[in-house]
């Protein structure tokens, strides 16, 4: 092999090692653009920890029903725990609907200040994110069909009206609620900050929240159940 | 280290930079031998090796930096993270069929009991009762369909303006109750007593489920109530305001029979 080849030799191994470097780099840098150019990527994240935890609750779910679906040949044959197993549930359904009175371990949130509407049913969903057990506003149970209407510095909600300023209570996870609320960037403190500083608000733990039923009639005057 | 960048000085400062016209070569006189002796030349000189390696360098550089990036940076896992999501997706779908089958057979199982007489008709009225209020069962009646979607013209500065979000949804749903709804469901989900509506990244989360637009917001009440409360002026007005400049769609339509599915998701009593 003489010099003239060996020159050759070295100058095509570099050509070949530099396009494939280019294509290398070029596919990279198009396969992450095309990403980037998505922003997908804060999304797909959140929702994956999103479907991840409400899968693991449907299957604990599916659990609970499989259980509760099995008992029913061993329940047949027990007419007075069936009778309780419905009793149960039909209390249970009572305290959720709002429609029994209820006693627990939560929080009370002092609103002072003038309150919009917006910022009303804001709060009100920022606390059924926690989920709780109930909620209560000046001592008075709100329901899912609750609606809050704020004017001229006052709280319509229901059959109810309350001036400012006034009390929220609510019953579910102390740790979650306080956590949640008093959060800085948390709900509360953004109402603040959009009122620059006017509407103040105090978050309190209490044992024993006593909220007594809905003081309405929930009728189903259009709604009628169905198949 | 002196002496070398000094050598290199000196053999650029050798190198003729001046451009050289074609038109001033006389192609005549320019023979192959003379182009191979060049080319040769050229080959031998250590300037060309010297530029080759250097290129090949910060080629091999930048290559090695993005690949250093890739387990920092989520985009190498992009592909597998949504088949991830997909995966998590139907399995989602799964699950919430079978609890759907399930919550049924309970329901039946219950219903059959109660034919057997083995508990009293008042326990069962009060049961259904209950599961009325709490959003069990499906539900038929006169009401109101609102659509509310994202906009398609845009106005600059002003995008955000044309995009459908959760609070749009959250004040609408209070102002139907304020006009007397009795049951809503937004795209078939149920809105129950402990029912968020929350903006997660570009989607908004219903009852731990996500959805996109267009919203569909079914409504069981007085119709001429609903529509009429939720059509009067001072009502919405930023929803209409935006809607009038085709910034987001708002359609609403009165309704003599709606259906409103009942709530599927985790039962906290069943």
């Amino acid at each position: 092999m003489n010099r003239k080849n060996i020159t050759n030799i070295i100058i095509i191994f570099f050509i070949v090692i530099l396009g494939i470097i280019c294509v290398k780099q070029a596919k990279v840098t198009a396969k992450e653009r095309g990403i980037i150019k998505e922003e997908n990527m804060m999304q797909l994240a959140y929702e994956i920890i999103e479907s991840s935890d409400s899968n693991f609750n449907l299957q604990n779910e599916i659990n609970r029903l499989r259980v509760k679906n099995d008992s029913f040949s061993l329940d047949i044959k027990d007419k007075v725990k069936i009778k309780d197993d419905l009793e149960e549930k039909l209390q249970s359904y009572e305290l959720i609907n709002g429609v029994e009175e209820i006693i627990g371990r939560g929080v009370e949130i002092i609103i002072d200040g003038d309150i919009i509407t917006e910022e009303m049913v804001d709060l009100i969903n920022s606390i059924r994110n926690t989920k709780p057990e109930a909620i209560g506003i000046n001592g008075k149970r709100v329901i899912y069909r609750s609606y809050f209407l704020a004017k001229d510095g006052r709280l319509e909600f229901d059959n109810n009206n309350f001036g400012f300023p006034f009390s929220i209570q609510i019953i579910g996870d102390v740790d979650v609620l306080e956590n949640s609320l008093t959060r800085s960037g948390g709900i509360l403190d953004i109402i603040k900050q959009n009122s620059f500083g006017k509407i103040n608000s105090k978050v309190e733990v209490k044992d024993d929240i006593v909220l007594p039923a809905y003081n309405g009639k929930i009728s189903f005057k259009e709604a009628k159940i169905t198949n | 280290m002196k002496k070398i960048i000094k050598s290199i000085l000196i053999q650029f400062k050798k190198i003729n930079f001046k451009r050289i016209n074609p038109k001033d070569i006389d192609w005549r006189k320019v023979n192959k031998k003379e182009i191979e002796k060049r080319f040769k030349k050229t080959l031998k000189s250590p300037y060309l090796y010297m530029v080759l390696g250097l290129i090949v360098g910060i080629l091999f550089t930048i290559q090695f930096k993005t690949e250093a990036k890739r387990p920092l940076n989520p985009v190498l896992f992009y592909n597998e993270l949504i088949d991830v999501k997909e995966d998590f997706f139907a399995k989602k779908e799964k699950l919430s069929s079978q609890i759907k089958e399930l919550q049924e057979e309970i329901r039946d199982k219950e219903s059959a009991l109660a034919d057997k007489n083995f508990v009293s008709k008042t326990l069962f009225d009060d049961l259904n009762n209950q599961e009325l209020i709490f959003g069990s069962t499906p539900v038929l009646g006169e009401g109101i369909e609102i659509v509310i979607s994202d906009g398609t013209h845009q106005i600059q500065d002003e995008f955000s303006k044309s995009l459908t979000h959760a609070a749009d949804l959250r004040d609408i749903v209070n102002l139907l109750w304020y006009s007397g709804a009795e049951a809503i469901s937004i795209n078939d989900e149920r809105i129950i007593y402990n029912t968020s509506i929350d903006c997660i990244v570009n989607t908004i989360m219903i009852n731990s489920n996500n959805y996109v637009p267009p919203f569909t917001i079914k409504a069981i009440g007085n119709r001429y109530d609903l529509y009429g409360v939720i059509n009067g002026s001072g009502k919405l007005v930023d929803i209409k305001k935006r809607a009038d400049k085709k910034q987001i769609e708002f359609d609403m339509k009165v309704q003599e029979n709606i259906r409103i599915e009942k709530y599927f998701g985790i039962h906290p009593i069943l």
